[in-house]
C-alpha cells in the first residue's frame, strides 16, 4: 500500500450562529463533525453525498482555506495546522483546488496568461521569461491553444474555461489536489472530456486527487475510495468496487438505488428513501441517519454509531452485516 | 388510433438579436398519445425549454413563434387569441420549471398563488378554493397541508417547493403537463421521490406528460418515448428502450457513451469533440457537422431529413450508424 500524503483525525468544522446586540454564539452549523480519514499518494478518493452535507466544507478544511474548529491534519508527515506565515505558504504550494463553478473562479479582468501565471508569480518560481514559457506549456498540457493566451475568460465555453482552471491548479506541481464538483456545471458531452484530462493527468503528473461530487456516476467512474457523507460525517468508506457490490450502510444503499440507470426502459419507481435531510443546526440524537433510516432499531435514536470495520471497508451503523448475501446474489 | 393529446407539426421559433435571427426551434415535429410520456433531451442550447414555452405561448420579444401548429385535442393553440390562451394556461396544459424557488412569488403564500390558479379555471367560491389547494397539498405528499397553505415559498425545502409547484399544476386538472427539468435542482433521493410522485399521479388522472431534462438516466426511467434535440433540431426519435439500445443518429450514440455508465468500467470515457455551436453560429447543413465523425460532403450542405428508418423511429442523418 503507498504511502499516505494526508491524514485527518477528528476533524471538526462548526460556524458559529450569531444573534442579538452583542452578537452571542446561540448556536453552531456542524458543517463538519468528527471526520477522521487519510489520503495515499496517487489514489483518488471520492467524497460523495447530498447538499449539505459537508462534503464541500471537508474539502476546504482539509487544505485550511477553513481553520478547522477541532482535530489534527498532517500532511507529508508535518503537523499541518502547526504552520505560520512563510511556512504555511511554501507547504500549500503542493495543494490545490478546482472549483465548481468555472465562472465565478475565474477573474475577468485578467487574461488566460495571466491567470494560469498567478500561482507562479505568488511563489516567486523561476524567471519571468520561465514563468511564460510555462504557461504556454501548461496551456497545451491542457489542450487549449498558445493562442488563447491573451484572451480573457468570458470569450471560453464552460469546458474551457474548466481547463483553465485546471491549468492554474498544476501551474505549481502540486501533490494534492481537491477537486470540487469540477463537472457539474458542464453539459454531458463536454464533462467526459474533462473527467479524461484529469485522469491523463493524475497519470502523468503523479497527483492524487480528492473528487467531490453529488453524482454517483461520476464517483464511481473516476475514484479509487469513497467516502459516503452524511450530515457532517462519514458513514461508510470503501474501495470503490467493495463500495458498489457490497453497500453495507443503509444510506449508501439508498443513494445507489436511487440513481437512474440508462437503457432499462421505463420502469415503476420503486420506494424511495423518505423524509429530508435535517437540519445541521440542531441534527438528530444518536446516528443522524436514523429518522429516515428503514432498518432503525432502538439503539440508533440514543447512541451515535462510530465508523468502523474489519480492513479498509468501515461503516457507522448499528446494524449487523447482514444484508449482503442477496446483494451478492444478484449482482 | 385515437387522434393524440398533442401535435406539433413543423414548429419554429426565432429570436431576432443583434447577430441576426436565431432559429432556437427549427421545424420540430411530434405528437404524443394519451397517458404516454414524452421526454426530450439535450445539451443545453438545445432547444428544449423554448419548445415548451412555445407550446404554452410562453415566448416573449425578441423572440416569436414563426411557424407551425401545436394542436392540443385537436385545437390550433397558435390561432387562440390571447384571453382564449390563458384559459388554456394552467387548465387544460399545465407546466412545472426547473427552479421552484423562481418559479413561485417569494411575497405570495402557497394557498395565495394556488387559489388565484383555481378561482380562475374553476370558477369557484374562495372557500372551495382552499379546500381544492389543501386537498392537493396533500395529495403530493406535503405534511400538515393545512399549514403549509399559509406558508410562504422560502419556508419550505427544495423538495417541498417542488411538490407544491406540483400540486398547483395539477390543481385545475390539465390533461397535458409540461415537466421541464423538474428535478435538476433537487438531491438524488429528493429526485427519486418527485420522478415517483410524478409518475403515480400521471396514472391517477390518466395524463399526457411531455418531460424535458438532460439527464440520460432519468429519462430513461420516466419516458415511454425520447426525442433527443440537438441545435434546434430533431436528431432522433424512437422509443425508450429502441433508442438506448439501439442510438442511430451518431449524437445520440456518442451522448450515451460519453456518459460514465453505472456499474460499467472503461478507463476513458468517450467524448464528443469540440463543443456546442451558439445557435447563431449553426453550420448551414447539419447542426452536429462539426464534431460528428461520420460527417460526409453532404452533411455540410444540405440539411438531413428526419427518416423513418424503423416503424417508429426516425432519424435526422444521412449516414446514419
Amino acid at each position: 500500500m503507498s504511502e499516505i500524503i494526508l491524514e485527518a483525525k477528528n476533524i471538526k468544522k462548526h460556524f458559529p450562529i450569531r444573534k442579538g446586540l452583542l452578537l452571542r454564539e446561540v448556536a453552531s452549523v456542524k458543517a463538519v463533525d468528527d471526520v477522521s480519514l487519510v489520503v495515499r499518494k496517487g489514489e483518488t478518493l471520492g467524497l460523495v453525498g447530498e447538499s449539505g452535507c459537508g462534503k464541500s466544507t471537508l474539502g476546504r478544511t482539509l487544505i485550511r482555506l477553513y481553520e478547522p474548529t477541532a482535530g489534527e491534519i498532517t500532511f507529508d508527515g508535518q503537523n499541518f495546522l502547526d504552520l505560520k506565515g512563510e511556512s504555511l505558504r511554501k507547504k500549500r504550494r503542493n495543494m490545490q483546488m478546482i472549483f465548481q463553478d468555472p465562472y465565478a473562479s475565474l477573474d475577468p479582468r485578467m487574461t488566460v496568461g495571466q491567470i494560469i501565471r498567478q500561482p507562479m508569480d505568488i511563489h516567486n518560481v523561476g524567471t519571468p521569461a520561465e514563468r511564460n514559457q510555462r504557461v504556454l506549456e501548461l496551456i497545451e498540457l491542457v489542450g487549449l491553444r498558445k493562442a488563447h493566451v491573451n484572451r480573457y475568460p468570458h470569450e471560453f465555453s464552460g469546458g474551457q474555461r474548466q481547463r483553465i482552471s485546471i491549468a492554474r491548479a498544476i501551474a505549481l506541481n502540486p501533490e494534492l489536489i481537491i477537486c470540487d464538483e469540477p463537472v457539474s456545471a458542464l453539459d454531458v458531452s463536454i464533462q467526459a472530456q474533462i473527467l479524461n484530462l484529469l485522469k491523463d493527468l493524475q497519470e502523468k503528473l503523479k497527483l492524487t486527487y480528492i473528487f467531490i461530487s453529488h453524482d454517483l456516476s461520476v464517483i464511481e467512474h473516476t475514484c479509487d475510495r469513497i467516502a459516503v457523507m452524511y450530515l457532517g460525517k462519514i458513514v461508510e468508506i470503501a474501495e470503490r468496487d467493495e463500495l458498489f457490490r457490497n453497500p453495507q450502510h443503509p444510506y449508501t444503499q439508498a443513494l445507489i438505488g436511487a440513481i437512474p440507470r440508462v437503457g432499462q426502459g421505463k420502469k415503476k419507481m420503486k420506494k424511495s428513501l423518505g423524509g429530508e435531510v435535517p437540519s445541521p443546526i440542531n441534527p438528530p440524537p444518536g446516528c443522524t441517519f436514523h429518522p429516515r433510516c428503514p432498518h432503525k432499531m432502538d439503539i440508533c435514536a440514543s447512541q451515535i454509531p462510530a465508523l468502523q470495520g474489519a480492513g479498509a471497508h468501515k461503516k457507522a451503523c448499528w446494524l449487523e452485516t447482514t444484508s449482503t448475501t442477496t446483494d451478492k446474489a444478484s449482482i | 388510433m385515437q387522434t393524440p393529446v398533442l401535435e406539433v407539426k413543423n414548429l419554429e421559433t426565432t429570436f431576432h438579436t443583434n447577430a441576426g435571427p436565431v432559429r432556437a426551434v427549427n421545424n420540430v415535429s411530434y405528437k404524443i398519445e394519451r397517458g404516454q410520456t414524452l421526454g426530450i433531451v439535450g445539451e443545453s442550447g438545445c432547444g428544449k425549454s423554448v419548445t415548451s414555452y412555445s407550446l404554452m405561448r410562453l415566448i416573449e420579444k425578441p423572440g416569436k413563434i414563426t411557424n407551425g401548429q401545436v394542436l392540443l385535442n385537436g385545437r390550433d393553440l397558435l390561432k387562440l387569441q390571447e384571453n382564449d390562451m390563458e384559459e388554456v394556461r394552467g387548465g387544460e396544459m399545465a407546466m412545472i420549471f426547473q427552479e421552484p424557488m423562481t418559479a413561485l412569488n417569494p411575497v405570495l403564500t402557497i394557498g395565495y398563488q394556488m387559489d388565484e390558479q383555481i378561482m380562475k379555471h374553476k370558477k369557484c367560491s374562495p372557500k372551495e378554493s382552499k379546500e381544492r389547494a389543501i386537498e392537493m397539498l396533500r395529495l403530493v405528499g406535503i405534511p400538515s397541508p393545512e399549514e403549509r397553505y399559509e406558508s410562504y415559498p422560502h419556508q419550505l425545502s427544495g423538495g417541498m417547493r417542488q411538490r407544491a409547484m406540483i400540486a398547483m399544476a395539477l390543481s385545475c386538472d390539465p390533461t397535458f403537463l409540461i415537466a421541464d427539468e423538474p428535478t435538476t435542482a433537487l438531491d438524488v433521493t429528493i429526485q427519486a421521490q418527485i420522478l415517483e410522485l410524478i409518475q403515480n399521479l400521471q396514472e391517477k388522472f390518466n395524463m399526457t406528460v411531455q418531460f424535458i431534462t438532460h439527464d440520460l438516466g432519468v429519462i430513461s426511467e420516466i419516458s415511454d418515448k425520447v426525442m433527443v434535440m440537438y441545435g434546434g433540431q430533431t436528431c432522433e426519435q424512437a422509443d425508450t428502450q429502441e433508442l438506448f439500445l439501439n442510438p442511430r443518429h451518431p449524437y445520440t450514440a456518442a451522448l450515451i457513451s460519453s456518459r460514465p455508465k453505472f456499474g460499467e468500467r472503461v478507463r476513458r470515457l468517450a467524448t464528443i469533440e469540440g463543443s456546442v455551436p451558439a445557435p447563431y453560429e449553426l453550420p448551414k447543413g447539419c447542426p452536429f457537422v462539426n464534431r460528428c465523425t461520420r460527417a460526409k460532403a453532404d452533411c455540410t450542405h444540405h440539411k438531413p431529413p428526419l427518416n423513418e428508418i424503423k416503424p417508429g423511429h426516425t432519424v435526422a442523418c444521412f449516414n446514419p450508424l
